[in-house]
């Protein structure tokens, strides 16, 4: 078995290292690295079916300008001097944007960061994640004062508590599960903050089920804020908030586990911050924070935390059709956070829209340009970890088609916008990365490469917020009889609709079932009302109609309703229009009553 | 184990028999690729070669039955049809291969190649291999237990060559022409075994076969299994933690579920290509009508069990679909191992049902 490369699974957070085997492409797959911190022995199913990335149908072979109708192949320096013409015209003129992906590498990144600086004369910078992370990393900033530098995965089963915010974490972060799994095991009493207990929460001591709306209130009673009627109402009677103050305050080394995607209010992550101040004043806490793509943490210290006080428009006012004249998205795909009519609507507000992308997705669909990068198993580069530790991971395959480096073609744009980088290979770029970020000063990058991993130096934060406003009221949501509680959501299914898992093969074929989109009622109610599951049910919202089919989801309290958060059109049909976090511009969907029926009581009946 | 001439070779003359090996032959070996984390792949020199591995990352089995292959390439455009398949591998000797490893070889030998057809693809790779074992001499993982599967700590048959280490020196056992053809190209390096250094051999076996049955549960589950007497709880209790990596079946030596895709470069070209699958995932058993024998995931679950450890599969393989290796241990994601999962059904087991963990034992506790 030929070993290609020793890197890091490119799909959630965790970042668990892996190598690539294989021959060629064609036999390309991926096993575990054993030792921590870079592996854990133990993958999930992206991180095995990991290889199959490598020849999936949908990877992009050769730039594309779009025609009418559809694209056509187009050289590279064409596709570069065409884009930096068009570009030229908007250059320092606050009208380009870019957006970036949190799976990035720290190189590619500072490189793109350099771009919106120099080359387009200070662009607009942000990152897509920011819109379903953002809330929770102001939050927890803003309490902590600090980057809220978290734990690694492998020190969970250290603890000898640990808290949960969220039940889900078998589906959405299946190696930070392993470990609480393990640990819960070995007796260690966990408990579980969320609205639901999810899988964890057969196994867990406590299980706090948190009112929509709620968790910064309970959170702040464990912090340690005194118990009243109203955090009975967001959850938490008094005997568990006994219970769970004494759990806590008796441990000595307890962990809590943060999952920013979950965490959609500044105001719970800042309680969670309240909690972590807390329990330091007496034991030595950790914090697991968890990100949904590898390298949120790097992204956002190397590219997005260098703009100080002229940071510009944030991701939510960019997706905003007029505000920008031209767009530049790179691995991320827009589909995730805007409907179909509305990504259309955003490309025909621009006059530019450029995709650098390694596979075609619903973006590279609507874009004027499309470059193809070289992606997962085709780059060498670095990442960060929520850690503070970053980690090495090599090039496996030479790039496939006229798949490029992202650090070339930003060099190559950079030079037809006659701005060419300071930098023309890898260890350059990292000398300036160095140079320029804080706390990547000290980094050994012969010896990243050589150990797979380094610690960076303290990074300070900037822009923190001064206020973070209210919470959610909870008292906003109806409680009409017959009626359900919609809730949006984020769940384990959402990668159904990453291009990379529609490529064929094994991860195609596991989340098949999950790209239509469906809505998770109660074991309970599906009995009660006589639904079977699959049944289409018509939901009914003050915003609109629409039929979904319907799952059982164990553990779902009876008379609430959740609608997975991948499924955005229909969120934003049925729960309205997200509401946006200012300045982060990050999204939460309040809760709102839906009437569930069926449109046919004999095809949705038993 | 086969009791034709024993050979012994002195321990510090293992590079110089690699050494002669690779001067005729490719040799697919241990090596390490980061301290602790060994696998196998070609090496060109003895240095090269991890002596002192204990279970490689991936079973050497994947040199044979890879995770992603190329089984053909298709041109329907010609007339007529072109299929291409791969061409042959070139002979290669799999070296220091762990007993249960080579257990597993021969049960896929049975697999691929048993039945009324024979698999092309593992044929042409089994034709061009030949294996030496590279017997334990003390547990190769703080998880095994080969000797509760019959797959170690040595072989009794189904090797080409087995060396098995016995403190300064090295037993060299031939089981094939193959092996013979072997022992040839290194002949003055060895000698005959005396009858001493077999006394040690068989005294070391025995210890280490002690040792590692102590772990486990095999016999008890076994007739659990089969007797469908598991109680429901237990696999809606195995079932809850499984995560649905498909981990045990990617490390599994035994393990022989595979996908087959088709990844065309247009309409009418492309390759077929085999992946490594697995029973544990939802999808693998869906058939095409949308239909699904095995929709949850208590029923995969039960179903993998019963095929590593019923007795109706034991009869028709002759053998249990466990090598012990416990390399599932180290990749599940959620305690939903096979030594985990040994445990918990013998827990599970009302107490008069239990059955001892002891070696060969079947008496009620």
């Amino acid at each position: 078995m030929l070993v290609r490369a020793s890197t890091m699974c490119p799909f959630c957070g965790c970042q668990c290292g892996m190598y690539l085997v294989g021959e060629n492409l064609l036999g390309a797959a991926t096993i575990p690295a054993q030792t921590p911190p870079r592996g854990a022995s133990r993958l999930c199913l992206r991180g095995w079916q990991a290889g199959s990335l490598l020849r999936s149908p949908r990877l992009l072979d050769t730039p594309l300008r779009a025609t009418e109708p559809g694209f056509a192949p187009a050289d590279w320096d064409t596709s570069l001097a065409e884009i930096a013409s068009a570009l030229s015209g908007f250059r320092g003129s606050d009208s380009i944007g870019l957006l970036l992906s949190g799976g990035l590498t720290n190189e590619e990144a500072f490189a793109l960061a350099q771009l919106a600086r120099v080359g387009l004369g200070g662009s607009h910078l942000d990152g897509l994640f920011a819109l379903h992370e953002g809330a929770a990393l102001t939050g927890l900033r803003y309490s902590l004062g600090e980057a809220g530098q978290g734990a690694q995965l492998s020190q969970i089963p250290e603890c000898d508590l640990l808290v949960s915010f969220s039940g889900d974490l078998s589906s959405l972060y299946p190696q930070a599960a392993a470990y609480v799994l393990s640990s819960i095991r070995q007796g260690v009493p966990l408990i579980v903050v969320d609205s639901l207990p999810g899988a964890l929460g057969p196994w867990a001591q406590e299980v706090i089920l948190v009112e929509p709306g709620g968790l910064a209130t309970v959170a702040q009673a464990l912090a340690g804020v005194p118990w009243t009627t109203e955090v009975e109402a967001a959850g938490l009677a008094a005997e568990q908030w006994e219970a769970v103050r004494e759990m806590l305050l008796a441990s000595e080394r307890p962990g809590l586990l943060v999952p920013l995607t979950q965490i959609s209010s500044p105001q719970a992550a800042c309680a969670i911050g309240e909690i972590i101040l807390g329990l330091r004043a007496t034991a030595p806490v950790q914090v697991f924070i968890l990100h949904g793509e590898p390298n949120v943490a790097g992204v956002s210290e190397v590219a997005l935390g260098q703009q100080g006080a002229e940071a510009g428009l944030c991701v939510d006012e960019m997706l905003q059709p007029g505000k920008l004249k031209a767009l530049i998205v790179v691995e991320a795909d827009l589909a995730e956070v805007l409907p179909g009519p509305a990504l259309e609507q955003l490309a025909e507000s621009l006059d530019l829209l450029v995709v650098i992308a390694s596979y075609r997705t619903p973006t590279t669909q609507v874009a004027d340009f499309v470059l193809p990068m070289a992606g997962f198993g085709e780059r060498a580069g670095s990442l960060t970890g929520p850690d503070g530790l970053l980690r090495w991971t090599e090039q496996a395959f030479e790039p496939g088609g006229q798949r490029q480096a992202l650090i070339n073609i930003v060099s190559g744009l950079s030079q037809q916008l006659g701005t060419p980088v300071e930098w023309s290979t890898l260890e350059e770029l990292q000398g300036a990365l160095s140079r320029q970020v804080p706390g990547y000063g000290q980094i050994d990058w012969a010896g990243l490469r050589r150990e797979g991993t380094w610690p960076r130096g303290t990074y300070p934060v900037n822009n923190l917020p001064s206020a973070l406003g209210a919470e959610t009221s909870i008292s906003s949501v109806p409680a009409e009889e017959e009626q359900f509680l919609l809730l949006v959501r984020p769940d384990g299914q959402h990668w159904a609709l990453d291009a990379r898992t529609q490529g064929g093969g094994i991860l195609e074929r596991e989340y098949q079932q999950s790209r239509e989109p469906y809505l998770w009622v109660s074991p309970e109610d599906l009995e009660e009302k006589g639904w079977r599951e699959g049944a289409v049910l018509q939901v009914t919202t003050e915003h609109s109609c629409r039929s979904l089919p319907v799952r059982s989801r164990e553990g779902l309290r009876p008379g609430w309703a959740i609608l997975p958060r991948q499924f955005v059109e229909l969120a934003i049909a049925l729960a309205g229009p997200p509401y946006v976090h200012r300045p982060v511009g990050a999204w939460e969907w309040r809760p709102i009553s839906a009437n569930l029926s069926t449109h046919d009581r004999e095809s949705g009946s038993k | 184990m086969n009791h034709s001439q024993v050979y012994s070779l002195k321990r510090e003359l293992l590079p110089a028999l690699a050494s002669r090996l690779l001067e005729s032959h490719s040799l697919v070996a241990p090596t390490w690729i980061s301290p602790g984390e060994a696998i196998f792949a070609t090496v060109d020199q003895p240095d090269q070669i991890a002596w002192d591995y204990g279970n490689s990352l991936i079973s050497p089995v994947a040199e044979l039955f890879p995770p992603a292959e190329v089984l053909f390439e298709f041109d329907l455009a010609s007339r007529p049809p072109q299929l291409q398949t791969p061409p042959s591998p070139q002979p290669v000797v799999l070296f220091a291969v762990r007993p249960c490893d080579a257990t597993a070889l021969g049960y896929l030998d049975d697999f691929f190649l048993g039945g009324e057809f024979s698999d092309s693809a593992y044929a042409r790779r089994r034709e061009a291999t030949t294996t030496v074992i590279w017997a334990c001499e003390s547990p190769a993982s703080e998880h095994c237990f080969c000797s509760c599967c019959e797959s170690g700590p040595v072989l009794e048959q189904g090797y080409d060559l087995q060396l098995v280490p016995v403190g300064d020196q090295v037993l060299v056992h031939i089981g094939s022409e193959k092996g013979t053809g072997l022992k040839e190209t290194c002949a003055d390096l060895l000698e005959i075994a005396d009858e001493l250094l077999l006394a040690q051999e068989k005294e070391q076996t025995e210890q280490l076969y002690q040792e590692l049955s102590a772990q486990g549960n095999i016999p008890a589950a076994m007739r659990a299994i089969s007797q469908g007497a598991v109680p429901e709880e237990c696999w809606n209790s195995l079932a809850a933690r499984c995560m649905e990596c498909g981990g045990c079946s990617m490390v599994c030596p035994k393990c022989t579920c595979f996908e087959v895709i088709d990844l065309h470069t247009n309409p009418e070209r492309g390759v077929r290509l085999r992946t490594w699958d697995s029973c544990r995932l939802c999808g693998y058993s869906r058939e095409a009508s949308g239909y699904n024998p095995r929709p949850e995931r208590a029923d995969r679950v039960t179903r993998y069990a019963y095929h590593k450890l019923s007795y109706a599969c034991f009869q028709q393989n002759d053998t249990h679909g466990c090598v012990g290796c416990g390399r599932c241990l180290d990749v599940c994601l959620g305690g939903v191992d096979m030594p985990t999962m040994l445990q918990e059904i013998r827990e599970a087991m009302p107490s008069g049902r239990r059955v001892s963990a002891a070696v060969g034992g079947n008496q009620a506790d």
